[in-house]
């Protein structure tokens, strides 16, 4: 077995941190003086913002406000990761899904040997399957309402607004409290169970040419990319197609048989 | 065709950076305001007929 030379999770560490800082500078933009004419509020910068105000732009023509046409390149851009390599974006590009990640990280430091007893909690397979469902009525329902709003549907309660924005309202800063300690109890909480975005995005996960593949002859089915697994998808060596996967990469990062898992393109 | 994990990354990142560029080439840039603004595809048709 020969070493790996370096780790994608901290690549991965990197990138999110860039993703981070990104977003909290254009969130420190959105709160000083002359926002509006430097092209585009806070909104615009949002992937969602694209989902949210789609159907309003092609069926009347207009983008909701607070969105802009710069929304429809960050969503093509987003749509275009998918495409290649299914729910990258959610695993290395997303700072609220690396914000996740870090309130884990954090937690789990904080609480030493003790945190893998007591956190992250594992919830019930009867309330987990059910609510990773939620995302995918969330994201229906904005679909639906952002024909009948003039703001995007998840605009007063979005989690990247209350995290990123500095602009906040009683309902960000309650959105805020349930996200932060939603993140400290359950990995990737939000991601998991309300994300509309990944809710898009799984379908992806399906179709994308780059991903990963199992040598059922060389796992020796240790568990321990389950373990790793932020999204905690079961016998993740044979659902490496799985909705719910990131493609964080995690798993092939800390697979200690080489060959067992690849990264391939898919023809 | 098997690919060298290392290079993932910049796998991504490229691809998000051409797809944002062709979304900006297509006309999707930013706007002055922030505000909506009538540019809609209906109204692009239109135009093309």
């Amino acid at each position: 077995m020969t070493a790996k030379p370096t780790s994608l999770s901290k690549s991965r560490r990197i990138i999110q941190w860039l993703a981070v800082i990104g977003t909290f500078v254009i969130g420190l933009r959105h709160i000083m003086p002359g926002e509006a004419s430097r092209g585009g509020s806070f909104d615009s910068f949002c992937a969602f913002g694209g989902i949210e105000t789609l159907l309003p732009y092609i069926l009347d023509g207009n983008v909701l406000k607070s969105t802009n046409l710069l929304n429809f390149s960050v969503l093509i851009a987003t749509l275009g990761v998918a495409l290649v390599a299914g729910r990258a974006f959610c695993g290395w590009l997303c700072g609220l899904g690396a914000l996740q990640d870090f309130v884990a990280e954090w937690t789990r430091k904080l609480l030493g040997k003790a945190s893998k007893t007591i956190l992250p909690l594992q919830l019930p397979a009867s309330v987990d399957r059910p609510l990773r469902y939620a995302k995918y009525l969330i994201l229906l329902w904005i679909m639906v309402g952002s024909l009948f709003t003039v703001y995007p549907p998840l605009r007063d309660f979005c989690p990247v607004r209350a995290v990123f924005s500095l602009k906040m309202t009683p309902l960000l800063w309650l959105t805020l409290a349930v996200f932060l300690a939603g993140s400290v109890l359950v990995e990737r909480f939000w991601c998991k169970y309300f994300c509309p975005l990944g809710a898009a995005l799984a379908v992806f996960n399906k179709i994308s040419p780059v991903r990963l593949v199992s040598d059922d002859q060389r796992c020796n089915n240790c568990g321990r990319c389950d373990i790793e697994c932020s999204m905690g998808i079961q016998d993740v060596p044979r659902n490496l197609d799985h909705p719910e996967c990131v493609r964080c990469m995690e798993c092939l990062d800390t697979c200690a048989r080489d060959g067992s898992l690849e990264l391939k393109l898919i023809r | 065709m098997k690919i060298n994990p290392h290079y993932y990354p910049y796998i991504i990142l490229t691809t998000y950076v051409i797809f944002l560029l062709l979304g900006i080439l297509l006309g999707f840039g930013p706007e002055r305001g922030g505000e909506g603004g009538e540019h809609g595809l209906l109204l692009a048709m239109e135009a093309c007929v």
